[in-house]
């Protein structure tokens, strides 16, 4: 009894769930290193009516066709996940010597305050009190790099390695390597907020190399990666879920009504 | 007491009623990509006569007109295509079907799909996105590396940095009839068995999937046939009712 109500249900909250992935999307179009996430559906399963109805059923159409066609009947729709996008962004150029992008495959990586490992595509880095190369929150890069003092330059190569230039000097001196990691299944990393990632059983342990190397990218200095967020698309989105939930909410309107002609069918 | 008009009517609100369950299903499941919509099917007029006739012959012609569900039909129509750019993304230009392996063991463990969307685990496996079903290629399961550049050309081929490692599986399903659904975009054969074969030229379309083929628009207009059956019928009841009680209003008044 009541089953399109529940099914409608179904239907309902998940389309309320892609319309915040999306209001989330589009919240974030400009955040930098920002990836997309995108709403997955699948259909719940189907079921066969009771054994009592496909007896009858059976008995009936034996008599008649001798054929048997079950009847099933679905339970509704649910959301599966929403996976992020990994898909490159544009680059923008920058004045700043420590915005980094990675153009290709591949994650900075910064270290949590417990030790841990997390990843990030925003490369919008700066040096901290102590000469430490960190990002907006803090994190500090890992492995850890330090500016030392009185640098004028510092220039990061495509392959990541970092150099400097002391007191103007004309010879500029490597003082580390920026490494990066990338995963066998980017889409089932854990996003953490912060435009930070974390890896799962989903994703993988994280590889790590230095960029350039076969599989991963290249490091771009005085560049940032814009979000990979297609606004125009995410509306399109938003327009479709929209009025797929109106219908839905009319079908529950024009049951209830049903279910109201139902019950003034016996007189009082 | 039988009484053949209230008989027929209730068995019409039965049927309005399975239909409206389809009905809810396929809207919710608008957005679901290959979901294939359900339609219930009645038994048409001329079965339902011939029946009639028959039962005239045997027995009484009591309740031979009311409707009947004879079962489930589900629209195997394609859906339009829509551009995801995703590298682990395909659709079906052809009528064919992807090859999944089902969840219960042991033989005709096939189940069918037109759901292109794929992901991977941490082995490498190639599996479904919805019910997380392996993918099956021509030669059994498909395990790839991701981190490599994945292609899929139209033959369903998968290149991974230009170097072939499985061909995906579609097969072509003649009588799509013996199909019945796991879910809305998951088919298994029917016990009656279906008529497959290997798809040689399946058009396999990277970077984009497949929307549902329900349409609002037919959705909207079959509810509001629906809701106007159903309050018919409700009135037809209201009004045998009404006869009814007035004819035993009218043996009370010979006493």
């Amino acid at each position: 009894m009541f089953q399109p109500l529940y099914v409608a249900a179904t239907g309902l909250d998940s389309f309320e769930q892609e319309m915040s992935s999306i209001t989330d999307n589009l919240a974030n179009a400009s955040t930098v290193g920002f990836k997309a996430s995108r709403t997955e559906y699948e259909s719940l399963d189907y079921i066969e009516r009771t054994f009592q109805d496909q007896l009858t059923q059976a008995m009936a159409q034996q008599e008649i066709s001798g054929q048997n066609m079950p009847i099933q009947v679905g339970t509704g729709v649910r959301v599966i996940g929403t996976p992020k996008n990994f898909t490159q962004g544009t680059i923008e150029i920058t004045s700043n010597p420590l915005d980094l992008a990675v153009q290709g495959e591949g994650f900075f990586r910064v270290k949590l305050p417990d030790d841990t490992t997390a990843y990030t595509r925003a490369g919008n880095f700066h040096m901290d009190n102590e000469g430490n190369i960190a990002d907006p929150n803090g994190h500090l890069l890992a492995p850890e790099l330090v500016i030392p003092e009185g640098a004028t330059a510092i220039i990061i190569k495509k392959d990541g390695t970092v150099w400097v230039n002391v007191n103007n000097e004309n010879t500029a001196t490597e003082i580390g390597q920026i490494t990066i990691a990338r995963f066998t299944n980017p889409a089932g990393l854990e996003a953490l907020g912060q435009n930070l990632f974390q890896s799962t059983a989903a994703s993988g342990d994280a590889i790590v190399g230095n960029p350039t190397e076969e599989g991963f990218g290249a490091v771009a200095q005085y560049s940032l990666e814009a979000s990979n967020v297609d606004v125009i698309s995410e509306m399109m989105r938003m327009v479709i879920v929209q009025r797929v939930f109106d219908t839905v909410t009319k079908a529950v309107q024009s049951y209830e009504a049903m279910l109201t002609s139902l019950q003034n069918m016996k007189q009082s | 007491m039988k009484d053949r008009i209230l008989r027929i009517s209730g068995a019409d609100l039965e049927v309005s009623d399975e239909r409206v369950k389809a009905l809810v299903n396929d809207m919710v499941n608008a957005k679901t990509p290959a979901y294939q919509k359900s339609e219930i099917v009645t038994r048409a007029f001329p079965i339902e006569l011939q029946s009639a006739i028959d039962r005239q012959s045997m027995r009484s012609s009591m309740g031979a007109m009311e409707p009947k569900i004879e079962g489930t039909f589900y629209s195997h129509i394609k859906g339009s295509l829509i551009k995801t750019g995703g590298k682990l993304d395909v659709a079906l230009g052809g009528d064919g079907y992807l090859v999944v392996e089902g969840s219960n063991s042991g033989m005709n463990n096939e189940m069918y799909t037109r759901d292109g969307r794929f992901t991977v685990d941490t082995q490498g496996n190639l599996l479904t996105v919805a019910g997380n079903y392996k993918v099956m290629g021509q030669n059994g399961p498909i395990t790839l590396d991701l981190s490599e550049n994945v292609t899929i050309n139209p033959e369903g081929k998968i290149m991974v940095d230009g170097e072939e490692v499985a061909i995906l599986r579609v097969v072509n399903i003649a009588n799509t009839g013996a199909l019945q659904p796991v879910t809305g975009s998951f088919y298994k054969a029917a016990p009656i068995g279906a008529e497959i074969s290997e798809d040689a030229n399946p058009q396999v379309i990277q970077g984009y999937i497949e929307t549902s083929n329900v349409s609002v628009v037919d959705q909207m207009m079959d509810l509001i046939f629906l809701s106007k059956k159903y309050g018919l019928s409700t009135k037809v009841v209201q009004s045998r009712d009404v006869d009814l009680s007035a004819a035993l209003k009218m043996g009370e008044m010979g006493q």
